[in-house]
């Protein structure tokens, strides 16, 4: 592999070495996303959120994780935040919560089975199949740990997720775990901004930022 | 060292699922596999590892498939390195999953570029390097035929590249090249994971397949190796279907 991977430095490989600053990130970052999701450029500001506001999908997110691995030599782990959403909608993070809480191993199969997708009636189920004991504020505290969870699995991603209020997420999952305002509020953090702060720090950590940029 | 020692193989999507398994199997035979992927290098460069520690070289070529320019790039570079080429194999594919009403232009050229045209453009590329006894496979799926819900874009573009390989066995025969195709049934990979009750629907397709079990990756990449073979010489222009019978019931 050492010799084929040297030799794909002078074929088809980004260029890894290239030094870049701040603004030439912000502003190839804006390029590459008016290619990939063929948008207005005027529509690119750094608020943007590619889904809500500049109606980014699945498709458009592949292309755009390509030209950013071609252009920067960065990976930009869209099929993190796609696998985090999977584990969430399959309750496989709700089933590692519950184990650490009670030390009993559910299944995330088992947890799909419950009836109504809650919290509480998952927690009932707890108790009727597996002698749980439930006391006040169970749900509360079920549901907090479980979003402590959901946004260190993201802290990796290039979602902007400071300031994000846990106790409006919490609002969400409480009434329903598979809530589809729960997964926008989140996304909603996938910003042009936040893209080209991932971007950077990526290139930070690479030693790859002119300092002072 | 197998028959396949010298043979020089490009995998599309080479970096996971069946891709994986197939570049897998003819590094077990000592070939030099170039591994192409998409956006996944983590996945692809655990595959080339895997493809040296089985025996076999490997290259990692990133492309967009989509873009016809890159894949002329992709065999350039498999040019410069290699000289020629023995075998190929179109099994990258993307798609969208929806409804054949719900689809845009957009999500339905995608599609097409990625799993259709991208056959097309790498056999035109690939048979300029190949010579007597070469190799043009293609992967397609049950959805090129049968109605399975969601899969109207990518079905249609498996049916396509279904046609393409009848008429490109044809024109290339003669050159001692010959092109075919294998329809995979439900292989359990990554891809299902990311299918809303894509498990449920696994067990479903289990529970109905005449064999009582799911198709492999390796079962797959099997059938695949067998068709690159010199035994395989005479078969031209065929839709190997490997679904364990699923297909087969009413």
């Amino acid at each position: 592999m050492a010799e084929s991977a040297e030799e794909a430095h002078r074929g088809m490989e980004p260029d890894t070495k290239k030094i870049w600053t701040r603004p030439e990130v912000e502003v190839t970052v804006s390029k590459l996303i008016v290619e990939s999701l063929g948008v207005d450029e005027a529509n690119v500001t750094a608020d943007a959120a590619l889904v809500a506001d500049l109606g980014a999908e699945s498709i458009d997110f592949l292309d755009l994780s390509f030209k950013c691995q071609q252009t920067f030599g960065v990976d930009l782990p869209m099929r993190l935040i796609q696998e985090r959403r999977i584990e969430w909608r399959d309750l496989s993070v709700l089933a590692r919560v519950l184990e650490a809480r009670y030390h009993i191993a559910v299944g995330a199969d088992e947890l799909r089975m419950v009836s109504t997708a809650t919290v509480g009636a998952v927690l009932e189920h707890m108790a009727a199949k597996h002698g749980v004991s439930r006391v006040a504020g169970d749900d509360r505290e079920v549901v907090a740990a479980l979003v402590a969870r959901m946004l260190a699995d993201l802290a990796s991603t290039p979602l902007d997720l400071s300031g994000l209020s846990a106790d409006r997420f919490a609002g969400y999952l409480e009434k329903n775990l598979h809530s589809p305002e729960a997964v926008e509020v989140v996304m909603s953090r996938l910003t042009v901004r936040a893209i080209s702060g991932y971007i950077v720090g990526q290139l930070t950590a690479a030693g790859r930022l002119a300092p002072g940029a | 060292m197998g028959e396949a020692s010298s043979r020089v193989v490009l995998v599309t999507g080479g970096g996971r699922g069946i891709g994986r398994a197939i570049a897998l199997r003819f590094a077990e035979a000592g070939a030099q596999v170039f591994v192409n992927f998409f956006v996944n290098r983590e996945a692809a460069e655990k595959t080339a590892n895997d493809v040296e520690v089985r025996g076999g070289a490997a290259h990692l070529l990133q492309a967009d498939l989509k873009e016809p320019g890159e894949i002329k790039r992709l065999v350039v570079e498999v040019e410069r390195r290699a000289g020629h080429l023995d075998v190929v194999v179109s099994n990258a594919a993307s798609g969208v999953l929806r409804d054949g009403l719900e689809l845009s232009a957009k999500q339905w050229d995608w599609v097409m570029a990625t799993n259709a045209r991208a056959f097309l453009i790498l056999a035109q590329e690939a048979s300029r390097i190949m010579t007597s006894g070469g190799r043009i496979i293609a992967l397609s799926s049950l959805g090129s035929r049968r109605v399975i819900p969601g899969y109207a874009s990518i079905g249609a573009s498996k049916a396509a590249l279904e046609g393409l390989t009848r008429y490109l066995a044809v024109e290339l025969a003669a050159k001692g090249i010959t092109v075919n195709a294998v329809s995979a049934g439900a292989v359990e990979t990554d891809v299902w994971r990311a299918i809303p009750e894509g498990t449920a629907a696994l067990a479903a397709i289990r529970a109905r397949t005449p064999s009582g079990a799911l198709v492999t990756v390796e079962e797959v990449a099997g059938v695949v190796y067998f068709l690159a073979s010199p035994a395989a010489q005479a078969i031209q222009g065929q839709v190997l279907t490997v679904d364990g019978g699923y297909s087969l019931l009413a």
